[in-house]
Formats: C-alpha cells, sequence, structure tokens
C-alpha cells in the first residue's frame, strides 16, 4: 500500500511501500503533476511550482522506487520545474548507490553498501 | 579518473564484512534465465560488473528489482530477446555466460564475442565445441556467435583446457538437454560449485560438482530459487594479507575458512597466527613482521593465480627472500614495476619473481594495471612511508566492493579522490 500526498503550495509526500505493485500506479497518479510531457489533459498546470517531495513516510522500498524518483526528476525539468526529494530512506539509498545512481540524483557517493 | 590515495603506516585492527563473490555472482544472474519462475538472490557484491550483467539482463526482458534488502529479484518469465550486443559484451566478457542459458531454454542465442578475443581462440572455442557436442547449430558471424538448436541433448565431453567460464556456460546448458551430459577435466573452483548449487536448488540435476568430473542429467523445466552467493574468497585473502603486512589483527566475518585453504596455510608460514570460525577468519600477527614465503599458483584447490601479486606485496616487505611462480596466466607479473618504484626488490624470471624483503617501502605515484595488480599497490601503499597515489583504479572496483571504506573502518588512511587532494581517513 502507497500512497501520494498533495499537501499544496507544490509540497508532495509519499507514503508506505514502494514497490513493483505500487509503484506503477503511484506513476499514473502522479502525471498530472509533471504536465507537457506525458499528460497533456493535466487538472493543474503545476509547471511553474517548484516541488519539494518528502520521503520519509516510505516504510519499505524497492529500486522501482528508485526508478519512480529518477522518472520524477526527469518529467519535471522536462515541464520546466525543479523537484527536490528530501529524507531519502536509507534502503533507497543504498540501492542508488548499487545501481551507481547516486551521482545523478545527487546523493553521496559512498557510505555502508553492506549487502545482506 | 578517480585515484586512491593512502597513507602507510597504520596497523590495521578490527573486522571487515567480506562481499559475495562476483565471479559466482555472475554465471548465478546468467543462469537466473533458465529459470520459469522468479529467483532471489542475495550477497550479491556492488560491483560494476553485476550492474553491467543486470542491464543485459534487462534489455532481454529479464524483470529485475533490488530490495531494500539488497536482494535482487530476477524474473525471466518474459524474455523476449536472445541476444547480447557487443557494446555491453566488450565491458565485460563474463557476458559470454549467457550463451548456455539462453540455447538451452528457447533453443537461440546471438552474443558478442568479447573484445580482444579473437575469433578461433581457445576459452570461446571450448564453450562453442561444448554446445556443438550438445546438438547446437552455431556459427561465428560479423564478430557474433550464433547459436541454434531444437532441444540440446546430452553429451560427453572433454574440455582439454580447464576452463572456469566454458564448464560454467555447458553446466547451465546441460541443465535443460535431453539426457546425461558429462563434462571432464571440469573447473573445480567454488564458484563453479556455487553455481551447480543454485542450479539444482532450481531443480537441476548435477552431480560431482567440485571434481573434475560433472555429470547433469538434464530436466525439462527449472523454477526460481532462493540463494546466497559465496563468499568472495580473493577479498577475504587480501584483508588477511593487508593484516599481515601491517602487522595487525583483523577478523574478516561472512565469509569460508575452507575456501581458502592454500591461502591461510602460506599465511600461517609467513607467521600468521589464525583462528577460523564457521563463518570468519581472524588473523594476528602480534606485532610481528612476516616471513617471506614460496608460492606456486595453480588452479583450485592449489593457490590461486588471483591472490599472487598480494604475496608479491608481502614478500616484499617480509623477513628474508620468497618466489612468487605463476603457472596460469601469462603476463601476470605486471605490479612488479610498479612496486619496484615503491622500493621493492623484486626480480623478475620469466614466470617466477624472486622478492627480497626490505624493511619498508617508500610512497610512490604508481598505476594500477589489472584487477589483482592494483590490489597488490593498495597493500603495499599501506606499509609505504609516505602518501602513495595510486590511479586508474577502475581496475580494482571491478572486483573490490568499497575497499577504501572497508580499509578505514580497519584503520587505514586512505581516500578516493578525482584530483589530488589528500585527506586523511580515520586514524
Amino acid at each position: 500500500m502507497a500512497r501520494l500526498i498533495e499537501l499544496g503550495a507544490g509540497r508532495l509526500r509519499l507514503e508506505g511501500e514502494l514497490n513493483l505493485q505500487t509503484v506503477p500506479a503511484l506513476a499514473r497518479e502522479a502525471r498530472h503533476l509533471f504536465p507537457g510531457r506525458q499528460s497533456r489533459r493535466a487538472k493543474q498546470p503545476a509547471a511553474a511550482t517548484p516541488l519539494e517531495l518528502d520521503l520519509s513516510g516510505v516504510t519499505q522500498a524497492s529500486s522501482v522506487a528508485v526508478a519512480l524518483m529518477l522518472d520524477w526528476l526527469v518529467r519535471a525539468r522536462a515541464a520546466g520545474t525543479s523537484l527536490r526529494i528530501l529524507n531519502w530512506p536509507p534502503s533507497m539509498i543504498r540501492i542508488a548507490r548499487f545501481s551507481n545512481l547516486a551521482e545523478l540524483l545527487d546523493l553521496p557517493a559512498s557510505g555502508d553498501q553492506t549487502l545482506q | 579518473m578517480h585515484q586512491l590515495l593512502i597513507t602507510g603506516g597504520p596497523r590495521l585492527e578490527g573486522e571487515v564484512r567480506a562481499a559475495g563473490a562476483k565471479n559466482a555472482a555472475l554465471p548465478i544472474l546468467a543462469a537466473t534465465l533458465l529459470a520459469e519462475s522468479p529467483c532471489l538472490l542475495s550477497n550479491v557484491p556492488h560491483l560494476r560488473d553485476i550492474t553491467t550483467t543486470m542491464e543485459l539482463l534487462g534489455r532481454m526482458g529479464v524483470r529485475l528489482t533490488v530490495d531494500d534488502r539488497m536482494r535482487i529479484h530476477a524474473d525471466a518469465s518474459e524474455v523476449r530477446v536472445f541476444a547480447a550486443p557487443y557494446e555491453l559484451v566488450k565491458t565485460m566478457r563474463a557476458s559470454i555466460l549467457v550463451l548456455g542459458p539462453l540455447l538451452a531454454r528457447f533453443g537461440e542465442a546471438e552474443v558478442s564475442l568479447p573484445g580482444g578475443c579473437a575469433i578461433g581462440s581457445r576459452p570461446v572455442n571450448l564453450h562453442i565445441d561444448g554446445l556443438r557436442a550438445m546438438g547446437a547449430d552455431i556459427e561465428v558471424r560479423n564478430g557474433y556467435v550464433q547459436a541454434r538448436a531444437k532441444r540440446l541433448h546430452g553429451a560427453r565431453f572433454i574440455m582439454d583446457q580447464v576452463t572456469v567460464t566454458g564448464t560454467e556456460n555447458l553446466m547451465m546448458a546441460a541443465t535443460l538437454a535431453e539426457g546425461r551430459t558429462v563434462l571432464e577435466n571440469a573447473a573445480r573452483e567454488p564458484e563453479v560449485v556455487d553455481l551447480a548449487d543454485f542450479l539444482n536448488a532450481m531443480g537441476a540435476r548435477i552431480s560431482g560438482a567440485g571434481s573434475s568430473t560433472l555429470v547433469i542429467d538434464g530436466v525439462e523445466h527449472l523454477s526460481g530459487a532462493e540463494y546466497s552467493v559465496l563468499p568472495d574468497r580473493i577479498e577475504t585473502g587480501t584483508y588477511l594479507v593487508a593484516a599481515a603486512m601491517t602487522r595487525g589483527q583483523v577478523r574478516v566475518r561472512a565469509t569460508r575458512a575452507e575456501l581458502l585453504d592454500a591461502v591461510l596455510a602460506k599465511l600461517r608460514e609467513a607467521g600468521a597466527h589464525i583462528d577460523t570460525g564457521e563463518d570468519w577468519i581472524e588473523l594476528d600477527m602480534r606485532g610481528r613482521r612476516p616471513r617471506a614465503v614460496d608460492v606456486y599458483t595453480a588452479p583450485y584447490p592449489a593457490f590461486p593465480t588471483d591472490m599472487q601479486a598480494q604475496f608479491c606485496a608481502l614478500n616484499s616487505i617480509a623477513e628474508g627472500t620468497g618466489t612468487v611462480t605463476e603457472t596460469v596466466f601469462e603476463n601476470r607479473f605486471m605490479h612488479v614495476l610498479e612496486m619496484q618504484r615503491m622500493g621493492a626488490d623484486i626480480r623478475l624470471e620469466s614466470n617466477l619473481a624472486l622478492c627480497r624483503g626490505v624493511e619498508r617501502l617508500t610512497a610512490a605515484p604508481v598505476m594500477a594495471t589489472d584487477l589483482r595488480a592494483s590490489a597488490s599497490l593498495v597493500l603495499a601503499a599501506l606499509v609505504a612511508e609516505g602518501e602513495t597515489l595510486i590511479d586508474r583504479i577502475y581496475h580494482i572496483d571491478r572486483g573490490y566492493d568499497n575497499i577504501e571504506e572497508k580499509l578505514s573502518s580497519l584503520g587505514a588512511r586512505v581516500c578516493r579522490s578525482s584530483t589530488r587532494t589528500p585527506t586523511a581517513g580515520p586514524v
């Protein structure tokens, strides 16, 4: 179970488990946040508003979640706005490093990468 | 380009966790192509070749995810592409490992020859000849191995040269062949045994793993399995040698002592006190300088070629004179020239390195030339007087998961940089 909460003024919050089952629905749900690329029937043109996404409510995440963040960053840029991601869960940071995506996501490139 | 800056001197102390073995993880990832249901792999090391393999499998249609425990979920139930393109294979020779699984399960495969590998070279020929013996129709055209087979059939195949990837490729192919396959003169390395264990967990019927004769009775289908990759014996051995050279005391966790019998015997001969447990090895030099040892490389279970450069480094600062004889590969003494620049007294005679131990090495800018050579330079730098800058460390990143952090956690002064800006690590 996962949900995207829009708090207003470009502030967003993700909660729950981000995995192969939950992420596709989130991706569809968020299309209106990035008008002009995929969704031409956007509810509200939010392109001018810088977005801020809080991940502190994420309880579990797989690499699909990291892929979603990359996708949203690309969509935000294409929509002419910015997306700032806050409170990365440690598991997502580890996965980003494992996938050699830390630099792209502006995360520190090294740290505890012990795999279980 | 990244570099490592190492300030020599500190005695290494503490615990470090061994990563999973890349040479086991790569064929195991390739083997997931054989399964009709999802596989779950743990203890996979964080190395570029692993992500390259995941990219290769992903392009074929394998659905891959990494979960929050860094386990890899691989679902090959909807593979649509049976090709490994040159752009990926050229960066990683192990890509040839997808040839056997693709052909066995889907009846076709098109895999680029690895870069720098001339058509007709012995190792790739063995893969091709073995698959032909199992009934595959194979052509090498435009730099690609193009293979087809309705269903492979069992065969007896004698490999006239021991090859680890050849054994692995043919073993994977034989799991889905009709009837019994016998592979003679097979590689006995623990990584081959690990792959056989994984395949058996998927429902394969393989016996003899770890011996030079493998018997594989083909089955109709393989299903997904959960598996933990075996620990990296070379990484484990490298940290133990680092402890010996710095006269330190280090425990390597999440490893297996029985994988390193030949290496531990040589470390004991060098004066190390070694204790082992179910999943750990502890080396204690009790502050003493190591003694030089004679090392002779040969296929497993003898002393591994991938540890000889590290023992050259150990001998270079040890008490007395030791020899390192390389019998497995040619041209495996590239590190010696760089170590000589650090003051090592090593003389090369054909496939033998004669090392007279010196009291101390001195720091110098050096260049990594290959994976194990770069590991030996890191070891030499740990005991050299001054700051050693090691260039081209992408070689070391191909085999050592997070090396600077692991060494720093043991007290080494190591930092990674893309410029020459010294920053001391924890002391």
